[in-house]
């Protein structure tokens, strides 16, 4: 007790998170006369997950040609016929009133965006119905530029919010851990919105390094719930050279390269058993992330992986001439972006040795994006006055499966959460701090220092991502989830024990370490939890003990929250608004997408 | 594969050079990165590097260092193609922790 903070920043609205979320959020709360403070974990548009991007983003084809006046875009692709895909694309588990929010808010975003965008000296590849591919970093230097055309916004970088303060259950605050001085500063304010990005906890991944779930774990801590966290999406992510690994050439080349086919074999030389009729519906698009997740998963499980974990892309049914035209196709897109030869800022030199040396190139499958986070409203609301959530630390609109975009989704929720904010902190005082609280907090954060002889956060966290490789894969089991959740909590009751063998504060990636890992213990005890009492699959949660989609039982959300004895775990149907909810079943989560009774057509 | 790593405290503002054994690189290629992961994880959890909030393929440019006395970023440096490695911090910035420095 007695500790001191460092530093004291007052606001309206505290917006966390350096990419699209926070940065939309900052801009359309200060644009409503907000006191705006932006806090990023990184440097803002170089940090969090939408830097990796590799596809792009998209709206609706009449909104496209009546809201941003772009001749080319395909109007046959309405909003209707938005909402219809992605809502079958969820598996039916999308908040169907986060989805109205996502394809009627998204065009007025993306208009905003673009003229960014523009003024920025941004490029993108336009495509039908009205989509633009772009670089992660172009489509970050574009919001960059939205946040410099916007006044009332203090951006602090290189500050990781670690805590969300209440006082007398409203939103007062939160605690920021300044990473390269170890300063740890109050933030007052009226309002938080949480942009903070998502929950990834695998060895294999193609995310920057802050997927570690602090705005779910953190709003959960502060009252709200959880939901569809048992819900992953992967896909297919560099293993070979040994050097890539994580890079997602393979799902740029697949989206790019589309005149060239190819057959998925395993260790033996063996094709993957992927009817033709998925390929002919996935390949190409983002529904294949699914589709090759599942195929990928299986064979894996049974042993057919290569060396590196994945399998093996044979391109040999190709021409020479037909390879060359594919690769040029891709650099005459993403030219504007790299080097030419290279993917993002990695020579693909050897890649494309062995795809004309007809080498097989084996490819693994890396963690993208939870489905699951905060359950918030189409407000962004959570349930704690003053606190909203946006972006992929949200949850509601892509339920099981995202095809969407995760663009669109944190920036038209990022305006959201701005206004919402704005509204709630119209005729309101800034709020007294709960000093029982943060003395509190500021001992949990601070007693880690004086801990001996407990195990290295790095450590403990990389065992955090072994657990959940080992059980809460791809392809998932009773057994296995089991001994998951086991693992899981007994990593809970070791965690107070950590020991920093850093004794000083100034980048201490020790200490940073131990409170992500708190946060993504919180996380994969909320997904494992529900990964068990789905006895179904849906989506990317893959049972194999249980490999039908069974709409009759399970067409419901697993909601999360913190109870006097932990963490409690409820039912509640996905809310609807103008589209039936399916009974029945479905074989497997690749039959639900064959039966023409879905008259699924993105 | 041996690597030296240039070591620097805060708070005694002292300055020294660890050395490290990274057995690993002979079964896999690795970039900086790759080792300095190893290095934390196995051999000395207290090495910084930049490690928050980096993308590990060149996009950021955040984990910039210098190899052998050349500066490069972590995440795109093959530490196999070098016989031993010497890092130390990127030039012309302030010193933060070890290899962590800031503009």
């Amino acid at each position: 007790m007695g500790h001191q903070f460092d530093r004291v920043m007052e606001c309206d609205l505290l917006a966390a998170g350096g990419s699209g979320a926070g940065i939309t959020a900052a801009i359309y709360g200060a644009r409503k006369g907000l006191n705006v403070i932006l806090v990023s974990k990184g440097k803002v548009g170089f940090s969090g997950n939408a830097i990796m991007a590799g596809g792009g983003f998209g709206i609706d084809g009449q909104s496209g040609n009546e809201l941003l006046g772009l001749k080319d875009a395909d109007p046959s692709f309405t909003q209707e016929k938005m909402f219809d895909c992605i809502v079958k694309e969820s598996f039916y588990l999308a908040d169907q009133n986060m989805v109205e929010q996502y394809v009627t808010e998204g065009p007025t975003v993306v208009k905003d965006y673009l003229g960014w965008a523009q003024r920025a000296g941004q490029d993108f590849f336009f495509c039908k119905p009205a989509n633009w591919i772009s670089s992660g970093l172009s489509f970050t230097k574009a919001l960059v530029q939205g946040l410099k055309e916007t006044d009332g916004i203090r951006t602090v970088e290189d500050v990781a919010i670690v805590e969300v303060l209440t006082s007398a259950g409203e939103t007062c605050g939160a605690i920021g851990l300044d990473i390269y001085t170890g300063e740890l500063i109050l933030f007052r304010s009226k309002s938080v919105v949480l942009g903070t990005g998502g929950y990834q906890p695998f060895s294999k991944n193609n995310t920057v390094t802050d997927m570690t779930g602090d705005g779910p774990a953190m709003a959960y801590r502060a009252g709200g719930r959880l939901t569809d966290m048992e819900f992953i999406l992967s896909f297919p992510t560099a293993v070979v050279p040994q050097e890539m690994k994580g890079s997602i050439y393979p799902y740029v080349f697949e989206y790019n390269m589309r005149n060239l086919t190819y057959t998925v074999r395993d260790k033996n030389g063996d094709p993957l058993p992927m009817p033709e009729e998925i390929i002919k519906l996935s390949r190409g698009g983002k529904l294949s992330k699914l589709v090759a997740s599942y195929y990928f998963g299986y064979a894996a499980d049974a042993g057919l992986a290569g060396p590196n974990g994945g399998f093996f892309y044979d391109y040999s049914a190709n021409s020479r001439q037909e390879k060359e035209k594919g690769f040029e196709t891709f650099y005459s897109r993403f030219d504007r972006w790299h080097r030419h030869g290279y993917y993002k800022g990695e020579s693909l030199a050897k890649v494309e040795q062995m795809i004309f040396d007809d080498e097989p190139l084996e490819v693994g499958i890396g963690a993208e994006y939870c489905m699951g986070g905060v359950e918030i409203n189409e407000k962004m609301e959570t349930g704690v006055p003053g606190l909203y959530v946006a972006g992929e630390a949200g949850s509601g609109v892509f339920g099981a499966c995202r095809v969407g975009d995760g663009l669109v989704e944190m920036m038209c929720q990022g305006m959201r959460a701005g206004y919402s904010a704005a509204e709630y902190c119209e005729s309101r005082a800034l709020p007294t701090v709960d000093e029982k609280q943060t003395d509190r907090l500021l001992d949990k954060l601070l007693s880690l220092f004086k801990n001996r002889g407990g195990r290295s956060p790095i450590e403990f966290y990389q065992s955090i991502e072994d657990i959940c490789d080992r059980g809460f894969g791809v392809i998932r089991t009773e057994e296995k989830l089991r001994l998951a959740l086991e693992e899981i909590q007994s990593l809970k009751a070791e965690w107070p024990t950590l020991t920093l063998s850093t004794r000083s504060r100034a980048y201490n990636a020790e200490w940073l370490w131990a409170l992500q890992a708190e946060n993504l213990l919180t996380c994969c005890e909320a997904g494992i939890r529900a990964a068990l009492l789905r006895r179904e699959s849906r989506g990317c949660h893959i049972r194999k003990d249980f490999p039908k989609v069974d709409h009759d039982h399970y067409l419901v959300k697993f909601i999360h929250q913190s109870g006097p004895n932990g963490m409690e775990t409820y039912t509640r149907p996905p809310i609807q608004t103008t589209m039936d909810l399916p009974g029945g079943t479905c074989e497997t989560v690749i039959s639900y997408f064959l039966d023409p009774g879905l008259n699924y057509h993105r | 594969m041996i690597v030296l790593i240039d070591r620097y405290d805060p708070d005694s503002t002292r300055n020294w050079t660890d050395t490290f054994d990274v057995p690993e690189t002979e079964h896999r290629r690795m970039t900086v990165m790759d080792v300095l992961e190893y290095i934390t994880l196995h051999l000395d959890p207290t090495v910084a590097y930049y490690h928050h909030s980096v993308c590990d393929h060149g996009i950021c440019g955040r984990c910039t260092l210098r190899v052998n006395g050349k500066t490069c970023l972590a995440c795109l440096t093959v530490a196999n193609d070098y016989p031993q490695l010497h890092l130390s911090p990127a030039p012309g910035r302030t010193a933060v922790r070890d290899l962590v420095t800031r503009p």
